[in-house]
């Protein structure tokens, strides 16, 4: 009886994003904890914007902040309004995030959209400029793809799924379709203009969000000839590419990028980078005081999932770990449902403040075992002021430390940054 | 197993029995592919149905490669080792291949959605994959972290310095020299905080061992000495550091035949320490490595007493087959310094070879092969011995990546092959096989002694370019040698002089390559 409870435990806190149908039953609001809503304002923006001009934005955040399941929420949103139809394209399962550059996100794409058109409209789209591709690439896919004679969706999800297999299959795909980029451009669009028309026939809105999540997943490789990296090359070089689909868009940004030395430039491109921030489990440093709300959102959220499992708060957590794990997570969710799985390790439910413990030192050790001693002066200036340090020669140091979540990005009116808990003190 | 790993051992078994049939991340960081083999062997008695995936070198998509090794419903959860040496900073694929992992979190979920996945990895890899891959790192829900704190195998002919540190001695040259720097700088605590002695205590260890590796041997001693100093001056809860530090300069102080210290050390301090933590595992172990300094120094019969009456009693008695099986290996040890060849001989294969068989531990089963090969060239078996060393000793240690085993492995070769006449032959495995190893390792002094050997060959040979090739060689030899203070440099005179050089040029700077002084 207590492993199928402690089984049920575990599976409710899976730090995986739930399927959109499982989210509706664990869905807890984090917005008001988190300083407002990144995505109530872009709705706001896409329900206020003309169709015909569509809104190209970008969203960045820490990994494990939520990005996904608040993308997957936004999605529910919109079409719940009536007035959207939205794709929302985890990247990573059709295309190799590797190098990424606009060919190969452009031919994923297509590949995911008519797949996703197909599964859930029913709609099969011809394949126009695509339905010579296959034989085009055939010498560097070292296979022949007849998209004409497949179909569009079954014959990009070949194409694709050749593309992925190595990188010097995608080297020489992208190289012999960037030339065409503009021709590839206009090929999208046509696809995305018939999906527009199918979508009205069969009385689905024609107003076409697409949601391209995963993107921070890439973009560290150094480009073969731009002297930066290709993350950098594709939000910043092919901006007329991203921003030229004729349909609204949001991208997932690397957060490296939202702090890079580019992060200026992206922001003339497209627009002030919404971040979603950490949840505010305690006050600015060097206060840093347990900030109530932020705590009880994280306890909802918990809460929900135990309810969910079947199980009552008080046979699954004894007195005080519920509220020193939200603490340590630093109100990254997904690191909260780590340390309760965790922790389970060590014993069984109710999980007890020891176990807890274990879970903390475990994940702790990790944390501070990549960090040296000029790394912990930035920490240490971090938790003293609640900013990071200004001097551009901790650039890449203070880059590092935020894409490894030893510094966490919290905002309430004002952006402000915490050293994760999980780190606890600084060495003497 | 001691308390610590016992306790992670329960942990990792609790996550595999909760986390069935879901699909999980842990990383479970080991420092002996030992400990981990023995860890497996008693998942297997305790029938946990997990695949073990090995990844190899030259492995282009470690998800594929998994997936190919465990097709999906045959097992409950899936061990992925074998990343190690993939991304080690000498691999020059290990960058890519950090970033294909850093991206790999989806496929691996999609490769196994029903089976909780555990990377096996050295302490050293899982730093590398916190900091180059913390996509994927982001998403590991459980940590564990076994220990072996006594080493890793066994290498009967002589002490081994790679002890623990396989990932450590395969790095390149380069590699050695940044993780010094690197090393140098967490090193900068001092005297560290509680919280932080063990990685503190580790980065020394690692910095002496690197230093040896780079045949730095003085540099490495005196490192070894401040560590020693540095943790005797320490908190006394570190205590266990003190018997561990003095243990590492034991081991380098033998090597230069400074045997009287390295007796001493263990007698006044590692012997005392492990006695007064009661530990007695690691007590008989200390024991075992004493009275294998003892064998050396040639006290035979002190060493056999040790062994005897305490060390193998002791061990027997802690019910640690592998642990029984490497003293008896000193025992070996001791009866072939002593010429007892045959006892040697039967003892290594039918009392250590088959347990370490049976408990499935492959390197110290080779290591043990390695000593009944060296016993057979003892006995003028070069023949059997060359096929033993090719056929079941090489291949293990070049499919566990530990490349300083490979070279001491290629010396043998290369030394049966001299014996048979096969004077072409070893002349290749030297040149072409093991001192490429050492240049890549930067290992300083076993290349050096490696090219001495050359040296030897290609004076056997004879050819008038060999000769001049051969005095070349051990001229460097021996500056390299009196420049860096080791105990060979004065052989290497005494047989340059034997080979008509006359003193002089031994003193001065050898001028280019080809000029030969004969």
């Amino acid at each position: 009886m207590s492993d199928e409870r402690d089984r049920r435990f575990y599976a409710a806190f899976d730090p995986d994003a739930p399927t959109p149908e499982a989210l509706e039953g664990i869905y807890v609001s984090l917005d008001e904890a988190r300083g407002g809503s990144v995505t109530a304002q872009l709705i706001r923006e896409l329900q206020n914007a003309n169709p015909a001009r569509p809104v190209c934005r970008l969203i960045a955040g820490h990994k494990g902040c939520g990005k996904t399941v608040e993308l997957m929420h936004m999605t529910r949103e919109l079409e719940r309004s009536g007035k959207f139809t939205v794709f929302h394209w985890l990247a990573e399962s059709t295309i190799d995030l590797a190098g990424v550059d606009f060919p190969d996100l452009a031919l994923g794409l297509v590949a995911g959209l008519s797949k996703w058109l197909k599964q859930t409209h029913q709609i099969e789209l011809k394949p126009g400029y695509f339905s010579n591709l296959g034989d085009r690439l055939k010498d560097y896919l070292q296979s022949e793809v007849a998209i004409e004679n497949l179909g569009l969706a079954a014959g990009m999800a070949q194409l694709t799924a050749h593309i992925q297999q190595s990188p010097s299959v995608r080297a020489k795909v992208r190289a012999a379709l960037d030339p065409d980029s503009d021709s590839l451009l206009e090929a999208v669009n046509a696809v995305i203009g018939e999906a527009k028309e199918a979508l009205a026939k069969k009385d689905k809105s024609a107003n076409l969000v697409i949601l391209v999540d995963d993107l921070d997943k890439g973009g560290w490789d150094r480009h073969p000839t731009a002297g930066m990296t290709t993350g950098e090359f594709l939000f910043d070089k092919r901006h007329l590419q991203l921003r030229g689909l004729n349909c609204h868009v949001v991208y997932v940004l690397p957060l490296d990028l939202a702090y890079g030395r580019i992060a200026g430039t992206i922001q003339n491109r497209y627009g002030d980078i919404p971040l979603i921030p950490m949840v505010e489990v305690r006050t600015r440093p060097p206060e840093s005081k347990p900030f109530e709300r932020g705590i009880e959102a994280l306890r909802k959220l918990i809460r929900q999932r135990l309810r969910m499992a079947g199980l009552q708060p008080e046979e699954a957590l004894a007195p005080g770990v519920e509220k020193d794990l939200i603490l340590v997570s630093g109100g990254e969710p997904r690191q909260l449902m780590h340390l309760l799985r965790s922790a389970l390790n060590y014993g069984a439910l109710p999980i007890q403040q020891a176990d807890a413990q274990k879970a903390v030192e475990s994940a702790r050790k990790t944390l501070r075992r990549s960090l040296g001693r000029e790394e912990w002066g930035v920490v240490r200036q971090v938790a003293q002021s609640g900013e990071l340090p200004k001097d551009s020669a901790s650039e890449d140091r203070i880059r590092s430390l935020i894409v490894n979540r030893q510094i966490l990005q919290y905002s309430n009116g004002t952006e402000w940054f915490a050293p994760n808990p999980l780190l606890g003190d600084p060495p003497a | 197993m001691d308390v610590c790993n016992e306790a992670e051992f329960a942990a990792l078994r609790r996550i595999l029995e909760i986390s069935r049939g879901t699909s999980s991340f842990t990383v479970a960081t080991c420092n002996s592919p030992v400990l981990r083999e023995s860890l497996f062997a008693r998942l297997r008695t305790e029938r946990i149905a997990f695949g073990a995936a090995i990844i190899v070198l030259g492995s282009v998509d470690p998800v594929h490669e998994a997936r190919v090794q465990i097709p999906t419903g045959t097992v409950e959860a899936v061990f992925v080792i074998g990343l190690d040496y993939l991304l080690a900073e000498s691999s020059a694929d290990s960058d890519r291949l950090l970033a294909v992992l850093n991206r790999s979190r989806e496929r691996w979920r999609l490769a196994f959605p029903n089976q909780p996945l555990v990377f096996w990895l050295t302490p050293h890899t899982s730093v590398r994959l916190t900091t180059h891959a913390p996509d994927l790192r982001a998403w590991i829900s459980h940590e564990l972290e076994f220990e072996d704190a006594v080493g890793t195998g066994i290498r009967p002919d002589q002490l081994s310095l790679s002890r623990n540190h396989t990932w450590l001695v395969n790095l390149d040259a380069a590699a050695k020299r940044a993780r010094l720097e690197d090393l140098e700088k967490r090193l900068s605590f001092n005297p560290p905080e509680s919280a932080l002695f063990q990685e503190w205590a580790r980065a020394w260890e690692e910095k002496i061992w690197l230093l040896s590796l780079l045949g730095e041997l003085v540099a490495a001693e005196q490192a070894a000495r401040s560590f020693l100093d540095a943790v005797t001056a320490s908190d006394s809860a570190f205590v266990t550091w003190r018997a561990e530090a003095a243990t590492i300069l034991a081991t380098l102080l033998v090597p230069r035949g400074a045997f009287d210290e390295a007796v001493e050390l263990y007698q006044k301090w590692i012997i005392p320490i492990q006695a007064k933590l009661g530990n007695h595992r690691a007590l008989a172990m200390a024991k075992g490595e004493l009275a294998q300094i003892l064998t050396t120094r040639g006290n035979f019969d002190e060493a056999e007493r040790l062994l005897r009456d305490e060390v193998l009693p002791a061990l027997a008695a802690e019910s640690n087959s592998r642990d029984y099986a490497i003293a008896k290996s000193y025992s070996a040890q001791l009866l072939l310094a002593r010429g007892q060849l045959d006892e040697a001989y039967r003892m290594l294969r039918h009392e250590i070879i088959p347990v370490l068989h049976l408990i499935e531990d492959e390197p110290s089963r080779a290591a043990a092969l390695f000593g009944v090969a060296a016993i057979l060239q003892r006995t003028g078996a070069f023949g059997d011995s060359l096929g033993l060393l090719s056929n079941e000793v090489l291949p293990v240690f070049v499919r566990y990546g530990d490349m300083a085993e490979q070279s001491v492995c290629l010396r043998a070769v290369a030394h049966a092959l001299l014996a048979q006449g096969q004077i072409d032959e070893a002349i290749r495995v030297l040149r072409d096989e093991e001192l490429p190893i050492h240049q890549r390792l930067g290992a300083t002094h076993p290349m050096t002694l490696c090219r001495a050997r050359l040296a030897f060959a290609l004076k056997r040979r004879g050819r008038p370019e060999d000769v001049s090739e051969a005095i070349r060689l051990l001229t460097e030899c021996h500056r390299t040698a009196r420049e860096k203070h080791w105990p060979e440099a004065k052989q290497y005179e005494t047989l340059l002089l034997g080979w008509g050089i006359p003193q002089e040029w031994l003193k001065t700077t050898w001028p280019t390559s080809s000029a030969s002084p004969v």
